[in-house]
């Protein structure tokens, strides 16, 4: 299968990071492993582009964000952890909702035309 | 303040504690740890030193030139540091520092020995011929790498300073993490940075994507505290002469509005003293906008050895002190253009006194707290971006 890159997740990010964010809070490299396992490797997603996501997520109030205590290992900059805030919980539902409506739909139609091209 | 050591720095001390014991020294001064330093020959500090033509071979001659072992006995359990040692770690800690970095890697350990003015360790390396900005460069030039990759995303987005030090440090962040991923797996580091920034993606497109989120209301600020902030490349002195002359222009206007008033009310001699304070402040305040701006960038670059400056608290303390006496003559000449009388100027010295040593220590104490962050902001906005191709 082809890898899924930046271009078609474009719509897609913000509603996946919600998601990974469900289970836990999480700094930004620790988002992007969590969508790269869960996605199995096929995501591909040029890493930078994880911010202005979760910047427009932030001034949205759908996450809410603190710098970690201390600077990690040997190096100088802080992290930011991120989590959901109520606002977020709400609008990842929504999403799901949305999402299966929309996988039911275009499923039903791609299923129904790949099982009469089998058939004739 | 104790310096916070990498792992790596910490074992080069250790090293420099034997190396110490070895020549049978009481203490542990700076050419032991040179020594420490260029132990490993395929060390950083050691290709770097070996690259700007000071190889480790010649670099314990050199040192068995000027310090001899101490014949006798070995007696000393633990050797202490010297002053010009501890010095050695404040000044990397500066370099450190300048470079966002928390914790001394073995790098800034050898920037630090050699920024030491009296140490044996530097005079070893002046001796060699061994400079300290290629030396420099050569050393941070994959953390110069980040900073520059995390500056091309952020300079073009048209938000405010304390926003901008904020994304700064959550991309180097991210920045650091695979780099460091990368490093540990191909074990070289121009590679890599190379993989590292491949997978940050392209600086022009993520500056594009945040910018896409900036509101209306943060490009206006952005406007406004560009006006004002310091540009690179100016010099300082060009800086605070931008703002005098700032100053003057608003002063202006405020004169002429204030005599216009004067005129429209009935011009006589004897109103002349309603023109008076105004005077006073258009001819004091550019003069001193400029000189004190001055004083306060001398005061934060002893303060924290910032820009090459030798880091020195009474120097700091003596250029305040010359601040709160050029304050009080201010002030003390604001009087007398004001009142027009030396007796009453003379009354208000005290008060001007205790104005002048609190705009001191205010001065003061913005350079301790603020003072790393515009130092910071300095060396981003410093930072060459044509690509390198």
């Amino acid at each position: 299968m082809p890898p899924i890159d930046g271009d078609k997740l474009r719509g897609h990010l913000e509603s996946l990071i919600l998601a990974t964010l469900d289970k836990s809070e999480a700094h930004g490299l620790e988002i992007l492993s969590r969508l790269e396992s869960a996605g199995c490797g096929l995501l591909r997603l040029k890493e930078g582009s994880l911010y202005p996501a979760l910047y427009r997520l932030e001034s949205a109030g759908q996450v809410e964000a603190v710098w970690e205590k201390s600077s990690h290992g040997r190096r100088g900059a802080r992290r930011r952890i991120y989590r959901l805030t109520p606002k977020g919980k709400r609008q990842l539902q929504l999403n799901r909702g949305e999402w299966q409506t929309f996988v039911q739909t275009i499923g039903n139609i791609l299923a129904a035309t790949f099982s009469n091209e089998v058939t004739s | 303040m104790k310096p916070n050591l990498t792992p790596e720095s910490r074992s080069i001390l250790n090293l420099a504690e034997e190396q110490a014991r070895a020549l049978n020294h009481h203490f542990v001064g700076t050419e032991h740890l040179l020594l420490a330093l260029i132990a490993g020959p395929n060390s950083l500090p050691a290709r770097s030193l070996q690259s700007q033509g000071a190889s480790a071979d010649q670099i314990r001659t050199e040192i068995q030139r000027l310090v001899q072992p101490i014949p006798g006995p070995s007696h000393t359990p633990a050797p202490a540091l010297t002053p010009r040692a501890n010095q050695s770690l404040q000044y990397a800690a500066i370099e450190a520092s300048l470079f966002q970095q928390k914790s001394l890697s073995p790098e800034h350990l050898l920037l630090g020995l050699l920024r030491e003015p009296d140490g044996v360790a530097g005079q070893v390396l002046r001796n060699l011929k061994v400079q300290f900005f290629p030396l420099r460069a050569q050393l941070l030039k994959p953390r110069l790498a980040q900073l520059t990759l995390v500056e091309r995303v952020v300079r073009p987005i048209t938000i405010t300073a304390p926003r901008k030090r904020k994304l700064r440090e959550e991309l180097l962040a991210h920045l650091e993490s695979i780099y460091d991923q990368e490093y540990a797996r191909l074990n070289d580091p121009d590679a890599a940075f190379r993989h590292a920034s491949q997978r940050f993606g392209d600086p022009a497109d993520l500056s594009r994507e945040f910018q896409r989120n900036v509101p209306l209301q943060e490009r206006f600020s952005y406007r406004i505290e560009r006006l004002f902030a310091w540009r690179a490349p100016e010099s300082g002195s060009r800086y605070c002469l931008r703002m005098a002359v700032c100053c003057l222009i608003l002063m202006v206007p405020m004169w002429l509005l204030a005599a216009m008033q004067l005129i429209v009310v009935g011009w006589h001699p004897e109103r002349w003293f309603i023109l008076r304070p105004i005077t006073a402040l258009l001819l004091l305040l550019p003069a001193n906008q400029y000189l004190l701006g001055l004083l306060y960038l001398k005061i934060r670059d002893s303060l924290l050895g910032a820009f090459d400056r030798p880091q020195s608290l009474p120097t700091a303390i003596f250029l305040a002190a010359l601040m709160a006496i050029l304050v009080l003559a201010s002030l003390f000449a604001f009087d007398v253009i004001a009142e027009s009388n030396v007796s009453i100027a003379i009354e208000f010295l005290s008060p001007a006194c205790a104005a002048s040593i609190v705009i001191a220590i205010f001065y003061l104490l913005m350079a301790r707290f603020r003072g790393p962050s515009e130092i910071s902001d300095t060396l981003y906005a410093s930072l060459d971006l044509t690509p390198a191709s």
